[in-house]
């Protein structure tokens, strides 16, 4: 196992003075996977893809949502098909009028989508999020932000709906969140009680496990692939200089600096939605 | 010192790139432009400084060609695909 380590990482007469995975062969095995992923991806009627990557489903932000009212010791909230109907509408007429608001720019309010469900409320929320790539980065950040938090844990709210929808916004593809709460004015689920989770609808349940989520694979296999090659860097920079070896390649100080910046990149893209 | 220039010269188009992703935030396309962009820079310097450095051959170009479109195929996984 250690020779083999050594062979991968460590400059040695066996792997020519240079670690193995920085070998020619090895960085060609690296983009032939690359584009063998982007191939797989195009070509595969499972993934995700049109155009928009990300990972955000209604489910699991149901899930986080409920998690944070029960780390703060809230009722959980109930599914509700009329809220989530009224947010794929909200979504929809951002997209139709392009515009990122709770108010459209002719003055028409989110809770005109929840009369048009013929939702009756006593009290009613809205929280928006665009271009997050993971449904918790989606909660992490509402939750940072006093206002939506306080929708999040408002003891009033009995019931949330959520809709993830993709379109085009000022000309970009956008993923836009959104989360409807209410607590209706007439209870219509008297077999419920305060507590109790309505299920999401099985049709919502299947639609989400059947997507193989090829936007997470390809993270998790890019960070995996920058750390690797790092090491690689470092131990065969640091190896080299110390035996003092003159080789012709590139420069690993470049290769470290350009992995870096591509992770800060990555970094960026993840934590680059914005909330409303 | 010649080096420690190219070197500045790539970090400060590090710099660059990261800052042009924090004023496109939210801006997909906009966002994966500039990656491209940093990509060919990096080759583009590797080149200037191998040249400069009189170290330039084919396979050590090859050497930053093969990691710059690496990660810019992976990243088009990611955001774009």
């Amino acid at each position: 196992m250690r020779k083999i380590l050594r062979y991968f990482f460590i400059p040695s007469e066996e792997n020519y003075h240079r670690a193995k995975l920085l070998h020619s062969d090895s960085l060609s095995f690296y983009l032939l996977f690359a584009i063998i992923l982007v191939f797989i991806v195009k070509l595969s009627p499972l993934s995700n893809i049109l155009g928009y990557a990300t990972d955000i489903t209604t489910q699991k932000l149901y899930q986080l949502t409920n998690e944070k009212r029960l780390q703060n010791n809230l009722p959980l909230l109930i599914y509700n098909e009329q809220l989530s109907k009224a947010a794929e509408q909200k979504a929809n007429d951002m997209f139709d009028k392009n515009y990122w608001s709770h108010y459209s720019p002719s003055g028409t309010s989110p809770w005109k989508f929840l009369d048009s469900q013929e939702y009756k409320y006593e009290y009613a929320g809205e929280n928006l999020a665009k271009n997050f790539l993971f449904s918790n980065n989606v909660l992490d950040a509402w939750m940072a932000s006093s206002t939506h938090k306080e929708n999040i844990l408002r003891k009033e709210f009995t019931e949330v709906g959520f809709a993830r929808v993709d379109g085009l916004l000022d000309g970009q593809q956008t993923t836009l969140v959104v989360q409807f709460f209410g607590k209706p004015a007439v209870r219509n689920l008297l077999t419920l009680g305060e507590n109790t989770i309505a299920p999401l609808p099985q049709k919502t349940i299947s639609k989400a496990k059947k997507i193989i989520d090829f936007s997470k694979i390809s993270f998790n296999i890019t960070v995996f692939l920058i750390l690797f090659i790092s090491i690689a860097l470092i131990s065969d920079l640091y190896i080299a200089s110390k035996l003092r070896l003159i080789r012709i390649h590139g420069k690993n100080l470049a290769h470290l600096i350009f992995l870096i910046t591509m992770l800060t990149g990555l970094y960026f893209f993840l934590s680059k939605g914005v909330i409303l | 010192m010649n080096k420690l220039i190219d070197y500045l010269i790539l970090t400060t188009g590090s710099i660059f790139l990261i800052m042009f992703l924090k004023v496109f935030q939210g801006q997909r396309t906009s966002s994966f432009l500039i990656l491209l962009s940093f990509v060919l820079f990096y080759i583009i310097w590797a080149f200037y400084h191998h040249s400069k450095d009189e170290s330039l051959n084919i396979k050590t170009m090859i050497e930053y060609i093969f990691i710059g479109f690496t990660f810019l195929l992976l990243l088009i996984v990611i955001f774009i695909v």
